[in-house]
């Protein structure tokens, strides 16, 4: 009756009103409203992703700061300590002096000179801190001598026994927030000087207090702007490393040369950065020219008259002259001698007297070999001063600890390593290289490598797939042993000890065959399986016991229309407004399933909605994926290496992505997996010859590929944070990649094959950024860890 | 470690395309020499019927850590009532290996008998777990045997051997069993045989479909009485006639 009377009016002059045509056009303006709806909400959640990269991005460079603060206080501790020690010697020597005052006995005192400070430096090894603050009130007498014999030139001279005065007054270690207020700081006179050391204490302790609470993530990309200031900080620390081996002091001190970056701050520190840069096999040799540099021209000031060692001659066989070229050629790396050249527009060195120095390291040296392991042993080699080691043998030295380094950042997770961007850095055994590397690694964040926490042994057969919770460590894996087992991993992190044994909260038994897909969402496991269903599962309550009775309601539906094996299972991560479970099969088609009805709303073959079938099928799928960015897109990979887009209202073909350019016609060519990024307008494909490619969607062209692992690539994850990704392959290894860089940060060996199966598959916990899962043909799944607060 | 050899003598030899292959001790590539290397494995998008469908791989030249379940689950596809060849230790194999290895596999598949039985045998039909009605078993699964219905019993079961199996302290590698863990053995097989036992007894059309389809039973039986000593003769309650297969 409603539509006559609007058919009738409709002459007279009104828009033609017809029922069905104002209801289509409501119904048009509310889907029109639903999507936009739709479209906000992705809106927002891509803000919320950016905004807390962002902040991520910011604690991460806080903490930098704060780490470079630390180094700095370290390495001023350590200037303190050698400079104590020098006067310590300045004072022995003086007293020799004293005793030997006729020049025709040249000799004698040096070698005893030497003596003393090999004993200084083995006294020094054995107490260390307490020790100092008796000498340097010992000394005091010494320093005026100092400060008369000093040149009045030199400011420097100046600086240390105002250091010294310091830190008999005020007993605290020096804490400066940056290098320059660091600078300043040990020129200040007694009273300021406390005064100020208190402040920047205060300063420094709320900052490691911000720096110790949880942190969100790092980005790579952050660190790596951040570069070139890192980079001048490992120098700093390697250089922090390498004295404290050459003293070979293996406590917890960061013994001496530091002070050579305090003293001389900022010039030396640019320097410093451009050539550390190159590798850190490098730095060393630098280190050791500076380190010859800067002591020695102190000592010059005290005993001017000693110019001429006839010991150091006897060593280097080098004319006694003042200029620092003549001490060049012992060296070989020419890098080290521009680095020395550069340091003696500062006050000049004294070559005699250096040469002591190198000669009392040497002594050292061999001391300490005895003492400290293998590793120390081949790094002191290293650094020791340039004469002793004949040039090629140093080079030599110096190739070899190149190549381990690499070696080691390929392996990665070493303990005395800690990483900053890309980039590994070693600090050769000491202890303190240690502890720094924990200090670092713990900031490190996104770059903080992963290691092997857990191995989950329970299924009896490969392990095919791997879903975690949405929001709950639990873990859902799916099996050729026929069975789906959840896993729940609530205790990560919360107990120290690792566990060993570790049953699985439930086990799924329905599937008549092996279960190649699992896909968890809201509290609902799906399957799917070699037997052509998609099965739907109860997650039981987390206060169910092991071993608990039998319930048939943990079933919930098996979803049947499906022809042969079921490859993928996906449901939609809009949930609540899509209730939509994809599902891939071997028989050609997705299906999409309502996961409230359980009904079948539509089937997709190669070339779109099945109704419109006019060709052959050419290819089964092998994955499918959400676009995020789009959710009501969904991707597809098909054995024949072509990816496509459908869009799930349609159910047409969207978009076709070029993916296709080794495919041989084989299904060694094939893609194994698609994923496609939370944020951005990416996708990623695993492909079985070996490459991983990557798509941008709004061009719909491949930006990159690269040939990702030694065989098949099956699996893909992208890290919750959206700026690494973790592959894994038949080659039995993950990988991890930076995504911008496209750069592998890490390697890790973890499954055994079972005839040419490898990993099949690698999953990032969606909201919790430590924890990485891994499944393969060993019947295993093991998780990985970063070390964060979860 | 010998599985990271063999991925590096892979890679090689696929670099090269080698005609090399030959001198190559890499027994995959042995197998296939002038051929293009097999691959074996079940790619994604795979049919149903081409499952696990690749040319047989020799026993000796599986050298993978999974190679005695590869060789075990070969001789099942080959042939599943085939008992005496599938059940029967190679020459040169630990058998302790070959045990755990076929105890893990008769696991995996009395899930089929597990599904099957789990529509049938609920409490209400079989509250204890009896195979004659001469004893009732305890369920061994918890911390205290206690009773258990019937489809608890046979899920905890085997769940409970599944777990001790894998268990990190009694079997740390599938390559050799410690001698001290030998003894789970029969106390697995003493307990799985109750499972097969309550079928025959109460669920026999389930029993004899299982069977029909896997010939698990004579396997099974073959296994642990005439192969390994496992389980005692005197155990065994269910008749003769239950194995479709006569191996004597």
């Amino acid at each position: 009756m409603a539509s006559d009377i609007f058919q009738q009016t409709s002459p007279n002059g009104y828009a033609n009103y017809s029922f069905p045509g104002v209801l289509h056009y409501l119904q048009m303006e509310w889907r029109k409203f639903e999507k936009e709806k739709t479209e906000w909400e992705i809106e927002k959640t891509d803000l919320k992703t950016r905004l807390s990269f962002l902040e991520g991005e910011r604690r991460g460079i806080e903490n930098l700061k704060v780490d470079l603060l630390r180094r700095i206080k370290m390495l001023e501790y350590a200037l303190r300590q050698e400079r104590i020690k020098y006067l310590q010697l300045q004072q022995k020597i003086n007293n020799n002096e004293v005793n030997t005052t006729s020049p025709t006995d040249k000799s004698s005192p040096i070698i005893n000179d030497n003596d003393v400070t090999a004993r200084d430096v083995t006294l020094d090894k054995q107490d260390k801190p307490e020790s100092t603050e008796m000498k340097s009130d010992s000394l005091s007498p010494n320093q005026n001598l100092l400060n008369k014999l000093g040149n009045k030139d030199q400011p420097v001279l100046k600086s240390i026994s105002s250091i010294k005065n310091e830190d008999s007054n005020s007993n605290s270690i020096n804490l400066s927030p940056t290098p320059m207020s660091g600078n300043n700081l040990l020129l200040y006179s007694k009273g300021c000087g406390t005064l100020r050391s208190r402040e920047i204490l205060k300063a420094y302790l709320l900052e490691i207090g911000y720096w110790n609470s949880p942190g969100g993530s790092n980005s790579i990309g952050e660190i790596r702007g951040l570069k070139h200031s890192t980079d001048s900080t490992s120098g700093l620390s390697s250089l922090a490393g390498n004295n404290t081996l050459q003293k070979s002091l293996k406590t917890t001190q960061y013994t001496p040369i530091n002070k050579d970056k305090s003293l001389k701050p900022i010039g030396l520190n640019q320097n410093n950065s451009s050539s550390v840069n190159n590798t850190s096999g490098s730095s060393p040799s630098n280190n050791g020219g500076i380190n010859g540099n800067n002591n020695p021209y102190l000592k010059r000031k005290m005993n001017p008259k000693r110019k001429e060692a006839p010991l150091s001659k006897l060593l280097y066989k080098a004319p006694d002259d003042n200029e620092k070229e003549e001490l060049s050629p012992p060296n070989d790396n020419t890098e080290t001698n521009k680095e020395v050249n550069k340091n003696t527009n500062q006050p000049v060195a004294e070559v005699n007297i250096e040469e002591n120095k190198n000669n009392v390291n040497t002594t050292n040296n061999t001391s300490s070999n005895t003492t400290t392991n293998n590793n120390n042993q081949e790094e002191n080699v290293l650094f020791q001063p340039e004469g002793v080691i004949p040039s090629k043998q140093l080079n030599k030295v110096l190739k070899a600890s190149k190549m381990k380094d690499k070696k080691r950042s390929i392996k990665g997770a070493k303990k005395d390593s800690f990483t900053f961007g890309n980039e590994i850095y070693n600090f050769d055994g000491e202890e303190m290289g240690e502890s720094l590397a924990k200090s670092g690694s713990k900031q490190g964040d996104e770059n903080k490598l992963w290691k092997p926490k857990l191995t989950l042994k329970n299924h009896l057969d490969t392990v095919r797939s791997l879903s975690f919770h949405h929001s709950d460590k639990l873990l859902l894996s799916g099996s050729d042993d026929g069975t789906a087992k959840l896993w729940n991993l609530e205790f990560l992190g919360n107990s120290k000890k690792s566990m060993i044994d570790i049953d699985p909260a439930y086990t799924y038994r329905g599937h008549q065959g092996p279960v190649l897909s699992v896909d968890i969402s809201n509290d609902v496991c799906y399957t799917g399986s070699l037997d052509s269903t998609v099965r739907s599962w109860k997650v039981p309550p987390k206060t169910l016991e092991l071993y608990s009775k039998y319930d048939p309601n943990i079933k919930q539906h098996t979803f049947e229309g499906h022809t042969d094996a079921v490859w993928c299972v996906k449901s939609h991560p809009l949930r609540d407004q899509y209730h939509l479970l994809a599902s891939a099969s071997s028989d050609g088609t997705i299906k999409l399933w309502d996961t409230e009805s359980y009904d079948l709303k539509s089937t997709l073959d190669y070339n779109g909605l099945l109704s419109d079938r006019t060709k052959d099928i050419e290819a089964n799928p092998t994955y499918i994926d959400w676009l995020n960015i789009d959710l009501s897109k969904i991707i597809a990979s098909y054995q024949n290496s072509v990816v496509k887009l459908f869009d799930i209202e349609t159910g047409s073909e969207y978009m076709k992505l070029p993916s296709a350019e080794t495919y041989d016609n084989t299904p060694q060519t094939q893609i194994n997996q698609v994923i496609s990024h939370p944020t951005m307008p990416l996708i990623i494909t695993a492909h079985e010859d070996r490459y991983i490619r990557f798509f941008d969607i709004k061009s719909g062209e491949c930006i990159n590929s690269m040939t990702a692992h030694l065989d098949g690539v099956t699996s893909l994850s992208i890290h919750p944070s959206g700026i690494s990704f973790a592959s894994g392959g038949h080659d039995s290894s993950i990988r991890i990649w930076e995504i911008t860089s496209k750069t592998c940060i890490q390697e890790m060996s973890s499954h055994r094959k079972k005839f040419d199966e490898g990993v099949w598959c690698v999953k990032y916990h969606p909201s919790l950024s430590n924890i990485l899962a891994s499944c393969g043909g060993d019947s295993t799944c093991k998780i990985y860890s970063n070390d964060q607060p979860c | 470690m010998t599985e990271v050899e063999e991925n590096n003598t892979n890679t090689k030899s696929e670099e090269n395309n080698s005609p090399t292959s030959t001198e190559n001790n890499n027994n995959n590539n042995n197998n296939n020499n002038n051929k293009e290397k097999v691959i074996r494995r079940n790619r994604p998008g795979t049919k149903a019927e081409q499952w696990g469908n690749w040319p047989e791989l020799s026993f000796e030249n599986m050298n993978s850590t999974c190679a005695v379940q590869q060789y075990i689950q070969l001789l099942i596809k080959r042939n599943p009532e085939d008992i005496k060849t599938i059940v029967t230790c190679p020459e040169g194999q630990d058998p302790n290996v070959w045990q755990y290895e076929h105890l893990r596999l008769i696991c995996l598949e009395l899930n089929p008998l597990l599904i099957m039985l789990s529509k049938e045998c609920n409490p209400d039909v079989c509250d204890t777990m009896k195979a004659t009605d001469d004893a009732e078993f305890f369920c061994a699964a918890h911390p205290k045997a206690q009773p258990c219905s019937a489809i608890d019993y046979s899920i905890h079961t085997v769940d409970g051997s599944i777990s001790l199996l894998n268990c990190h302290a009694f079997f740390p590698t599938r390559v050799s069993i410690q001698p001290t863990s030998l003894k789970h053995f029969s106390n697995i097989a003493r307990r799985l045989y109750r499972i097969f036992a309550h079928a025959w007894f109460h669920h026999r059309e389930v029993f004899v479909e299982f069977e029909q389809q896997t010939h698990l039973y004579a396997r099974f039986l073959y296994f642990s009485t005439k192969a390994f000593n496992l389980i005692s003769p005197k155990v065994v309650i269910i008749p003769n006639e239950a194995c479709d297969i006569n191996f004597d």
